[in-house]
């Protein structure tokens, strides 16, 4: 009777040491999945330089000036973009200099998701990732950057599309006297040199 | 006495161990279903569809409005998968 009683304690033991194996190897399979830092392992803060084009100004004359559904935010693109299809309640432009190839784009969605301003660089990164796209790199971010009206976090990174094309984006989310808005400005790496000047102006249009 | 301890212990154990598997399953699910198609070259117009300003998320009905976010183009700023 001790002998068997030994026998059964000795297998919940070994049952219990299998149960915390599987529960830690649980917890470190998303690693994996998680999306890399900065390369440099600096604190996201001390990358602000790299946001120093951020200037609040209102958008050239010639530019198109594109309001949301929700009237709370404008989106300001060069004239030689063009308003294309996006989702319900947002706003797109895009330059596609042989008609198909995005080379340069712009949108802004009113804030949807848990994404907050003081969580803005994990947070979109991690969603890009969760929505196919692969090789997702930080390259900077900044928080406490001033737009018109209002406020902003913002992040730069570079990613994968699923269909295996390359972007760099500038990505920032902010706090206006009417909403808080997201605006994405992205181009392809060959494209950036000479896209990225429009992208940042019409950041630096934004207003919510 | 001692043995239904032993018997209920054993109950417990095994039942953790099903829940940590179950919760492995569900958590590799998520990233499995990535589009495939190249970047919308469609579509200009005058802006977005219709006018939805709902704060339940944005429909990602990719076949509806075959933007380029949803087709493997520049991520748009839709918090939401």
């Amino acid at each position: 009777m001790a002998t068997s009683s030994r026998v059964a304690r000795a297998i919940v033991a070994a049952l219990a040491v299998a149960s915390a194996a599987a529960l830690a190897a649980c917890g470190s399979s998303t690693t994996s999945q998680e999306v890399s830092e900065s390369s440099t392992g600096a604190p996201v803060q001390m990358h602000a330089q790299a946001f120093a084009w951020l200037h609040p100004t209102p958008p050239p004359s010639s530019w198109h000036i594109s309001t949301l559904p929700n009237g709370k935010a404008q989106l300001a693109f060069p004239a030689g973009w063009r308003s294309t299809v996006s989702d319900p309640g947002t706003r797109t432009a895009a330059i596609r200099p042989d008609g198909g190839r995005i080379a340069g784009y712009l949108n802004a969605t009113p804030q949807q998701g848990d994404e907050t301003l003081a969580d803005w660089s994990s947070f979109r990164l991690e969603h890009n990732q969760e929505e196919g796209d692969t090789d997702v790199k930080l390259v900077a971010a900044a928080q406490d950057l001033m737009f018109r009206g209002g406020h902003g976090s913002c992040v730069i990174d570079d990613y994968r599309s699923s269909s295996g094309h390359q972007y760099r984006e500038i990505a920032c989310i902010v706090a206006g006297t009417n909403a808080t808005t997201v605006i994405v400005g992205a181009a392809p790496p060959q494209d950036w040199h000479g896209q990225s000047p429009a992208l940042e102006r019409s950041i630096s249009a934004f207003k919510t | 006495m001692r043995k239904s301890r032993l018997v209920a212990a054993t109950v417990a154990v095994v039942a953790a161990l099903a829940i940590a598997a179950a919760g492995c399953g569900g958590g590799s699910s998520s990233s499995s279903s990535m589009p495939t198609s190249a970047p919308a070259a469609s579509a200009s117009g005058s802006g977005g569809a219709s006018s939805s300003s709902s704060t339940a998320g944005i429909p990602q009905n990719n076949g509806g409005d075959h933007d380029a976010d949803n087709n493997g183009g520049p991520s748009d700023g839709d918090g939401n998968i």
